[in-house]
């Protein structure tokens, strides 16, 4: 019955059964389909995998882009194959719009090559074989016709296209017709990156600079601030060498002296650390922060142009400080001298020499240097071989002394549980050695781990970091802030359309789970668009400083007051993880408030032009 | 009558507002019977009540006091649920100025309501069913050329027939029109009227609202709101039928 008096419209039933099917000329766009689908996969999965070294080649901003477009000429050619293979009735529009997408993405990327690479003739078929568009026009020229015109097309495709549930449909619509959905999708995408970046370097610092410390300190340190050091360290150093999670141990000296170069009239007060260097690089990491001897620590306190001069190692800094920062010669080591005097001490801590010298001074001849990375050890450190700095220091005595043990655990070994060991293995050590003469100098040793021992450095970082983190949550809330406007400014525009879905029943739990989910998309597509860009940005952060400092003299950190080489831009994933969740529940509070207000409307308020 | 007969009563309703310090009496104690199958129109002069009683008898408001009972149902006592349940199967609402969504299609428009009454996997499950019959209503409506078309693409009449159609979807016991022809040229709102008539002659309970006596005419009974009181309750049918006895004798 109609109910009107126009007459129904009569929709088309007098299609030729014959026709409908992928039979005939239809045949061949199916095979296609097929074949496309599958390789497209497979060369788009390849691209995708090789995506990290592509983006650190040079020419990533022609590479990067042509693999984000045809990655999604594949998604729409899904999109296509779903349509086609359910007879969709916009499947030969869609495939009409994939015919166009895949004739002009090579066109463009075949122009923006030739600008990029030049025209020689190696790149012309370079390029002509990555962008096939000869055989993509005569594609279209055949195919695009005949979806427009067959009728074994119009009688195939003929099945009206799927709908979404409304709590989906009328989000994603919302998202893509108003223009405020973008601004939120954009602030989301914008603070996703921001933070991205910034927490990623930051941490990289921190996570480097922990790492130099550690290397610097090995996994345990054993030892005491005092300038007399400890006694009876090498019975310890035994007892430790035999305990099966110990895998090696380093004795050091340290004291405070006077340093001055020969031919100079100034003297400097620098750390002196005495060590035996090969013991020590099986410890710690000072093998590695070596100029000359990184492959022959052992000869790190040999001088090679004269076997009967003793070496010394400087702090990378302190070496600059005093060569004012001329630059190193890589093949010939230079012949500087070094006066290093200190007050030699009793194991009570009186001067050792009183009434004959009371300083011993002894020359050292520049051997290497050391840069660790932190600004504080590379700017006072000044190495010397352990028998030396002991004599100096006035630790050779019976019994000799150490200012400290560096111990290093076997893989496996837990920093903490390896440390509660050797604790509990100084105090037996202790105990045993309570009648002995200089007993009272082990008073003051404690056992810490790298960590506890170099807290004084590490704690401002981790302070730092932490700021950083808070000031970076205030830029979430301002993310909810940001969402929570537009959406208000959303839902108040909307308010007609939630009388309507309420006047036909849909629930306050419904429209809270519609904006939810709307808020949803914006925090997931804004999340995802702010990582990657936030992602490729990392990847290219230190060329881009390269260029700002080539171009205009800018670096984001001076080098010469921090010690860091390339910006650390290692991508973690539990900080990726962190954001983008953060990230979509800032959207998800944003939303909840105005969702909320939306759902409490009475639909009478919305739908009445005037209340009576 | 039997009770039986009846789809929905209001007795004494009453329904106040506030405004500032004043408080607005809308309707003083409304009393109405709609029989099942009926054509009622509501006439009254702007600001009478008329809106605010179609309003409380489709459940999209809540009276000050009094009841209305749908099938011997009293809707206060109905919990949330169950009243979007009855907002979504029982009555379908067309408003005077369409109230559509703009970003759905007129089919989508439609089949909107068979849509919310279901879970994402029940919708799933009845969409081509939901589709067909809202192709069909569209047909009927003539409008099967303009399913896929936005409303705002669509003239006045042909959006209060969309609105027609999203009001019949779920197939409801009573449709309540709120000045459906308000917005609308006299031939538009005729044709609207033409519908709405038909409907009836199939059987659809309409309660529909207007200010303009004539277009009350085509209802099949008229009952006149003014100063938030039933004044006058007309049976052109009852009339009617006394006028054809006189003419018989």
């Amino acid at each position: 019955m109609s109910i009107t008096n126009e007459k129904p419209m009569i929709q088309g039933n007098q299609k030729n059964q014959k026709l409908v099917g992928f039979h005939g000329w239809l045949f061949l766009p199916t095979i296609g389909i097929v074949a496309h689908l599958i390789l497209g996969t497979i060369f788009t999965i390849m691209d995708l995998i090789s995506l990290g070294e592509i983006i650190r080649e040079d020419y990533w901003f022609y590479y990067l882009p042509k693999i984000i477009v045809e990655t999604g000429i594949l998604l729409y050619l899904y999109v296509l194959a779903l349509r086609f293979f359910k007879k969709y009735q916009n499947a030969p529009q869609t495939f009409i719009r994939y015919l166009l997408a895949c004739l002009l993405s090579p066109i463009i990327f075949f122009t923006i090559g030739l600008i990029v690479f030049g025209s020689s003739h190696v790149v012309l078929t370079a390029l002509v074989e990555e962008n096939p568009i000869l055989q993509n026009f005569i594609a279209a020229l055949i195919w695009i016709p005949y979806f427009k015109v067959s009728k074994r097309v119009k009688a195939t495709f003929t099945k009206q296209k799927d709908t979404l549930p409304y709590k989906i449909a009328l989000p994603i619509r919302y998202l893509t017709s108003k223009r405020i959905s973008w601004l939120a999708f954009s602030a989301v995408a914008l603070c996703v990156f921001i933070v991205v970046v910034v927490m990623t370097v930051m941490a990289g610092l921190v996570n480097e600079f922990k790492e130099k410390n550690h290397r610097f300190a090995g996994d345990c340190v054993v030892g005491t601030e005092s300038l007399v050091g400890f006694a009876y360290y090498e019975d310890f150093v035994k007892l430790a060498e035999q305990q099966d999670y110990i895998e090696a141990v380093s004795p050091a000296i340290k004291s405070f002296a006077l340093k001055r170069r020969r031919n100079l009239e100034q003297d400097d007060i620098v750390e002196i650390v005495g060590i035996d260097p090969a013991r020590h690089s099986q410890v710690t990491g000072f093998g590695d922060t070596l100029y000359y001897h990184t492959d022959n620590v052992s000869e790190t306190f040999e001088i090679p142009y004269d076997a009967n001069l003793v070496g010394c190692v400087l702090g990378g800094f302190l070496f600059l400080q005093d060569t004012h920062s001329q630059l190193l010669s890589e093949t010939r080591l230079p012949r500087i001298a070094y006066s290093i005097s200190c007050f030699p001490l009793t194991a009570r801590g009186a001067l050792a020499q009183v009434g004959t010298d009371l300083v011993n001074t002894k020359t050292f001849y520049y051997s290497d240097q050391s840069s660790t990375g932190l600004p504080r050890v590379d700017g006072s450190i000044v190495y010397l071989p352990f028998e030396q700095a002991q004599v100096l220091c006035g630790m050779n005595g019976a019994p000799k002394r150490a200012s400290r043990l560096h111990i290093s655990f076997k893989p496996g070994v837990k920093i903490p549980a390896g440390c509660e060991k050797v604790r509990s293995l100084w105090q037996k050590f202790k105990q045993e050695k309570a009648g002995e003469t200089q007993a009272y100098t082990m008073d003051t040793v404690t056992v810490q781990s790298w960590k506890q021992y170099r807290r004084s450095s590490i704690a401002p970082m981790e302070n730092e970091q932490t700021e950083m983190s808070v000031m970076f949550g205030f830029v979430g809330i301002t993310t909810v802030f940001i969402v929570l406007v537009v959406f208000y400014m959303i839902i108040s525009h909307k308010s007609k359309d939630i009388g309507i879905l309420k006047s036909i029943g849909v629930s306050n739990l419904d429209i809270i789970e519609l904006f939810s989910g709307y808020a949803l998309m914006v925090g997931v597509l804004g999340s995802g668009i702010g990582l990657l860009a936030g992602w490729i940005f990392l990847l290219k952060i230190n060329p881009i400083e390269d260029w700002l400092f080539e171009h205009y003299g800018f670096q984001l950190w001076d080098r010469t007051i921090y010690a860091i080489g390339d910006i650390p831009n290692k991508v973690e994933f539990n900080i990726l993880a962190t954001i983008v969740i953060s990230a979509i529940i800032a959207c998800l509070v944003g939303a909840l408030i105005p969702s909320l207000q939306a759902a409490r409307q009475k639909p009478v308020d919305t739908l009445q032009v005037g209340r009576l | 009558m039997s009770k039986d007969d009846l789809i929905l009563k209001a007795e004494g309703l009453h329904k106040s507002y506030r405004m500032g310090a004043t408080e607005v009496k809308v309707l003083k104690g409304v009393n109405l019977d709609v029989k099942k199958g009926e054509f009622l129109a509501i006439i009254g002069a702007s600001g009478s009540g008329k809106s605010t009683l179609l309003h409380i008898l489709g459940a999209l408001d809540k009276p000050s006091k009094g009841v209305v009972k749908f099938e011997n149902q009293d809707l206060s006592r109905f919990w949330a649920g169950k009243l979007n349940r009855f907002r979504n199967k029982m009555v379908g609402f067309v408003f005077q100025f369409y109230h559509l969504l703009d970003e759905l299609t007129v089919l989508e428009n439609v089949f909107l309501p068979a849509m919310t009454g279901r879970s994402i996997v029940g919708w799933f499950a009845c969409r081509r069913q939901a589709k067909n019959r809202a192709n069909e209503l569209l047909t009927q409506l003539g409008l099967g050329h303009r399913i896929k078309h936005k409303p705002y693409q669509l003239s006045g009449g042909e959006r209060q027939r969309v609105a027609i159609g999203r009001a019949l979807m779920n197939e409801p016991k009573l449709l309540l029109a709120d000045e459906p022809t308000g917005n609308l040229d006299s031939a538009t709102g005729n044709g609207i009227l033409d519908v709405l008539e038909k409907l009836n002659r199939a059987g659809q309970t309409i309660v529909m609202v207007t200010h303009d006596e004539r277009i009350a005419q085509r209802a099949g009974r008229i009952v006149t709101l003014a100063d938030g009181k039933i004044e006058h309750n007309n049976n052109k049918n009852r009339d009617l039928c006394r006028n054809e006895e006189k003419l018989c004798h």
